[in-house]
């Protein structure tokens, strides 16, 4: 036997038993939770058989017919959709004139909105309280995405900036020469040039504020105004007994975030490296 | 969770219906037929997986209608309506303080001894104390739990429970015992019995179904000294009582001695009836509406609820035996003020105490009336025979005392779930664990 | 320098990004650190000086909370980054298949703390949880209570989250794309192959990203509360209890001034970390 040929298939041999490990590790308890929202709660409990038997739906119709999971469901939409924009507009406004301009106070600037990445925001919980509800935004869902739009408001103005500074800045002088205005560069130029970067914040944003228990745990009380992952924490009691019905919502939950990031891999892919190592 | 909020969740009222009658006619009179009062609700929402919820949801659809012109009651979504825990509390503080409670809502014992001191929860023993026959019409001790210590009443009672152990038949009788046993003793041999058969004794949860056999354990100790009614809420009482320090250490031993199901910390009830709806566990502690909720659907092996019976707690004596008999809540109004709101908040409450919404209610949900009902009302109205039988048992057993949760302090299940596993592990003695127990449950000290 | 025509529409594009910025984290980090030295329960308001911090060293759950924050942290930073390291470093290589790898780790990423700690409940279960039975099959059977019991619950919660391992797996991808080729191929003309390619070449390399990832994994670890909050509440004996939560339980008992100094001090443990790992890692500077 050729000895190199044997340790290289040795070695590949390795290499993909760490990678089927991880992939196992990663994904496996996850996907044996999904594959028991299929199984009757008798089955769950007696923790028989890896597969369903028998095979049910009757999880996903309580899930929607009981807990009403399509009302969550849909304010968690509004949530990451609004935050999502709110954050990524703002930003735009903000990236720009810091990324182009120079004045007073502007590193300043800068620097602390950069600073408030590296903030561990469950520390400002009180506080944030108290302000939502000094400003009658407590428990409103308009409330919940102007606070998730502040919220997401430094990573987009971050990965947003770093982008524009890479960008030249040709258009926008040929534009101010034809005297265009301030906001028509900004929507005519900026805009359609960052698209790249836009994107790929986006898709970080919408997955966070999908994801958020903290926050909306903390900042809504009425059922009307809660998100997917209240509910989920909920469900045990919710359901009451039963599990089916809180295994097969919690995959739908789970499922949406999944789904958003395989569609669109590259953006977050990019997004996330962007919005960290520049 | 939510099972524990269950049992919390009781109910209220009664109508007395002549009085009843004076109001309407009264604001009949005054009020020019127009717009009707509108009072709000925070625990009326529809809600197909819970009975409680949907009783109460059915009740307002039918008080609206019958005061079509004069009063109406408005559903407040709520997402805590359901669930115990320092979360709904907390919830009803923030209402608190934006003096933003609901007119009419759900609290527990405990909450209401927090919430009464916002000052936003109305007084109700004057309402109580002008309408006589109204006051007259709830039953035996159902206000001790809503009251405060100088008698005022915070809330009208929901519902009055008798709170037992299931247990399967068949199983127990293949272990000897054709009867569920008398005392404490009897009930670890019996326990003994069944784990050598391979099965679980009794199915626990580290919580609800957990602190309910610790509350029959102090109950009906002889000297419990009323820790369940009022000692719970002093930090000095817990390491000194010997009923809690004896049922304390009774419930570690069954643990140590394998009796319990292997997730019986998980802090889910969810995992405890699982076990005893399966056919693993032969007991399991829980309140008379398991068996709509639970028993009898498809949650439960074939045949399961036939083979059910539902027995009040063993004794530490021959003859002694005891059971929970509890009001743990009651209906409360953020209402304070004496108008035409408040009169509006009134009528509901006394809708909700008739003895026809209560008889409804106990129809629906399992849970027995808070107020005095004839017997042939009660027969006539064909209630589940299991929790029926030990509601009227229990009235001639040597003990009846509440359960944990009527009289504890705020964060007493919190504290319980962290120490608990810890205490059955050896890891704390019974001193400390009853002093940090108490500490971390905010129980103050005496005087 | 700005035309004169120009200050008004800057301070109108600013002034947004400015009010929110100054609403939900100047103003709230203001009020936090003022009632951190008080006592505040939403009625009242009264300074008390040190008295929360005293209050707070003196407590012992405060140490066992800040004990099991640096235990979390180290998980993350000591076997979550280095696997990560490792897979990113493999999947760099482009071998086959990989894009499909690359899409399986990354997804635990996305998926909710709520989420993940629901899974684990049922995974973890001694009863008919799927953990129990697979280390039967290799010979542990045992019904042991992983979330419940004092000494495994901090490793049964750090298991949630020591093999996400997605974030880590694609800067380190990321970076390893930004190494020039020619690097590669110098050194194999002195002789290198394999791992020590990787040794002495890319892992120098990546002192930026993995100088990344460890802050990352270190802010979100210092804030850890979902899952603890959700699977186990801190217990049991507090031995899961990590610093967020203990401060959501001063909130919950109404105790707003010591749950603000308990949040100044994860903060303040937040920009000491910061620092000094941006130091360590040279962040910021590019790698020579």
């Amino acid at each position: 036997m050729n000895l190199p040929s044997f340790r290289q298939s040795l070695s590949t041999l390795a290499i993909y038993s760490t990678l089927a490990l991880a992939a196992l590790v990663a994904l496996g308890p996850t996907a044996w939770v999904m594959l028991s929202s299929f199984k009757t709660a008798r089955q769950i409990f007696s923790g028989s058989g890896l597969l369903p038997s028998p095979f049910t739906l009757q999880g996903y119709v309580d899930a929607f017919a009981q807990v009403r999971l399509h009302e969550y469901l849909l304010n968690t939409l509004v949530y990451a959709a609004g935050g999502t924009l709110g954050a990524l507009t703002v930003a735009t406004l903000a990236a720009y004139p810091l990324a182009r301009y120079r004045f007073a106070g502007r590193n300043t600037l800068v620097a602390l909105i950069s600073l408030a990445l590296a903030l561990p925001v469950v520390g400002l919980a009180v506080p944030e309280f108290f302000i939502m509800r000094a400003l009658g935004l407590f428990d409103t869902k308009w409330g919940l995405i102007i606070f998730y739009s502040a919220q997401l408001f430094p990573l987009s103005f971050v990965i947003l900036r770093s982008f524009l500074l890479s960008l030249p800045t040709d258009l926008e002088e040929a534009a101010l020469i034809d005297g265009a205005g301030y906001f028509r560069i900004v929507l005519q130029i900026i805009v359609p040039l960052c698209r790249p970067a836009l994107a790929t914040a986006a898709v970080v944003a919408f997955v966070i504020i999908w994801n958020d228990f903290f926050f909306a745990n903390l900042l809504t009380t009425s059922q009307e105004n809660q998100n997917a992952q209240i509910a989920l924490a909920g469900f045990r009691s919710q359901f009451r007994f039963n599990v089916t019905g809180a295994l097969a919502g919690a995959t739908l939950v789970m499922l949406v975030p999944i789904v958003v990031f395989l569609a669109l891999q590259r953006q977050v892919i990019a997004g996330l490296t962007a919005g960290s190592t520049k | 969770m939510c099972s524990i909020s269950r049992r919390v969740l009781s109910g209220t009222t009664r109508l007395a219906r002549p009085a009843a009658v004076a109001v309407t006619l009264a604001a009949a009179a005054t009020a020019v037929a127009s717009e009707p009062i509108v009072i709000s609700c925070g625990a009326c929402q529809e809600s197909p997986s819970d009975p409680f919820l949907q009783y109460n949801y059915e009740a307002t659809q039918r008080f609206n209608t019958a005061h079509e012109r004069r009063y109406h009651v408005q559903v407040r979504q709520n997402q805590y309506a359901n669930s115990g825990g320092p979360e709904r509390l907390q919830y009803y503080q923030r209402l608190a303080v934006a003096d933003d409670l609901p007119d009419v809502f759900l609290l527990n014992a405990s909450e209401i001894k927090e919430l009464r001191q916002t000052g936003k929860l109305r007084d109700l023993t004057q309402d109580l104390a002008t309408d006589i026959s109204w006051r007259d019409s709830f039953a035996k001790d159902v206000f001790s739990a809503l009251s405060d210590d100088n008698g005022r009443i915070w809330a009208i009672p929901q519902q009055r429970d008798a709170i037992g152990i299931y247990y399967n038949r068949d199983m127990l009788a293949s272990a000897g015992y054709s009867d569920f046993p008398e005392t404490w003793e009897d009930f670890e041999a019996a326990a003994e019995k069944l784990k050598a058969a391979g099965h679980i004794a009794i199915a626990l949860d580290g919580a609800w179904s957990t602190l309910l056999m610790w509350s029959n354990l102090i109950g009906t100790h002889p000297e419990a000294n009323g820790f369940l009614q009022e000692g719970i809420r002093y930090a000095d009482d817990y390491p000194l009582n010997p009923a809690v320090v004896t049922a304390t250490e009774t419930l570690k031993r069954w643990h140590n001695a394998g009796y319990v199901n292997a997730d019986a910390f998980s802090g889910d009830f969810q995992n405890a009836a699982a076990a005893y709806l399966s056919g693993e566990a032969a007991m399991v502690a829980n309140g008379p509406w398991m068996v709509n909720t639970q028993l009898r659907t498809n949650a439960a092996i074939e045949g399961l609820y036939e083979r059910t019976g539902y027995a009040p707690s063993p004794g530490w004596e021959p003859g002694a035996r005891g059971a929970i008999v509890v009001t743990g809540a009651g209906w409360s109004s953020g209402h304070t003020a004496n108008d035409e709101t408040a009169e509006a908040v009134l009528a509901f409450l006394k809708f909700l105490s008739s003895p026809e919404e209560q008889l409804e209610q106990a129809r629906l949900t399992g849970a027995r009336p808070a107020v005095k009902i004839e017997p042939e009302a009660i027969v006539a109205s064909n209630l589940e025979p299991l929790g029926s039988t030990l509601a009227e048992q229990a009235d001639s057993l040597a003990f009846t005392y509440p359960h944990w949760r009527v009289h504890a302090p705020g964060l007493f299940l919190e504290a319980w779930r962290n120490l608990w596993p810890a205490y059955v592990r050896g890891e704390l003695n019974s001193e400390t664990f009853l002093q940090r127990l108490a500490n971390d449950a905010g129980a103050k000290p005496r005087g | 320098m700005i035309r004169s025509g120009m200050r008004l529409p800057i301070a109108l594009s600013l002034a947004p990004g400015v009010a929110l910025f100054a609403t939900f984290f100047v103003v709230p980090f203001a009020l936090l650190v003022t009632s951190s030295f008080s006592e505040w329960s939403g009625l009242e308001f009264r300074f008390t000086g040190l008295e929360n911090f005293q209050r707070m060293l003196a407590d012992f759950v405060f140490w066992r909370a800040a004990g099991n924050t640096v235990f979390y942290s180290a998980v993350g930073v000591f076997v979550q980054v280095p696997l990560g390291c490792l897979i990113g470093i493999i999947l760099a290589q482009k071998i086959r298949g990989w894009k499909v790898f690359r899409a399986i780790i990354f997804v635990p990423w996305v998926i909710s703390g709520a989420a993940f700690a629901l899974v684990f409940s049922m995974f973890y279960n001694p009863r008919f949880g799927l953990l129990n039975d697979i280390l039967a099959l290799f010979g542990f059977a045992s019904r042991h209570d992983w979330l419940f019991d004092t000494s495994t619950a901090r490793f049964a919660i750090a298991g949630t989250f020591a093999f996400v391992l997605g974030f880590t797996m694609i800067v380190v991808m990321a970076e390893i794309a930004s190494i020039p080729k020619e690097l590669y191929e110098a050194a194999e003309c002195d002789g290198a192959q394999g791992w020590r390619l990787h040794r002495y070449i890319t892992l120098p390399l990546l002192r930026n990203a993995i100088g990344t990832c460890v802050l990352i994994r270190l802010l979100s670890d210092i804030g850890l509360f979902d899952i603890v909050y959700i699977l186990t509440l801190g217990g049991p004996n507090d031995s899961t209890v990590t610093l967020a939560l203990y401060g959501y339980r001063a909130y919950l008992s109404g105790e707003w001034g010591f749950a603000s100094a308990i949040g100044s001090t994860i903060l303040l443990i937040g920009l000491v970390l910061i620092l000094s790992v941006s130091r360590l890692f040279r962040l910021g500077e590019r790698a020579q």
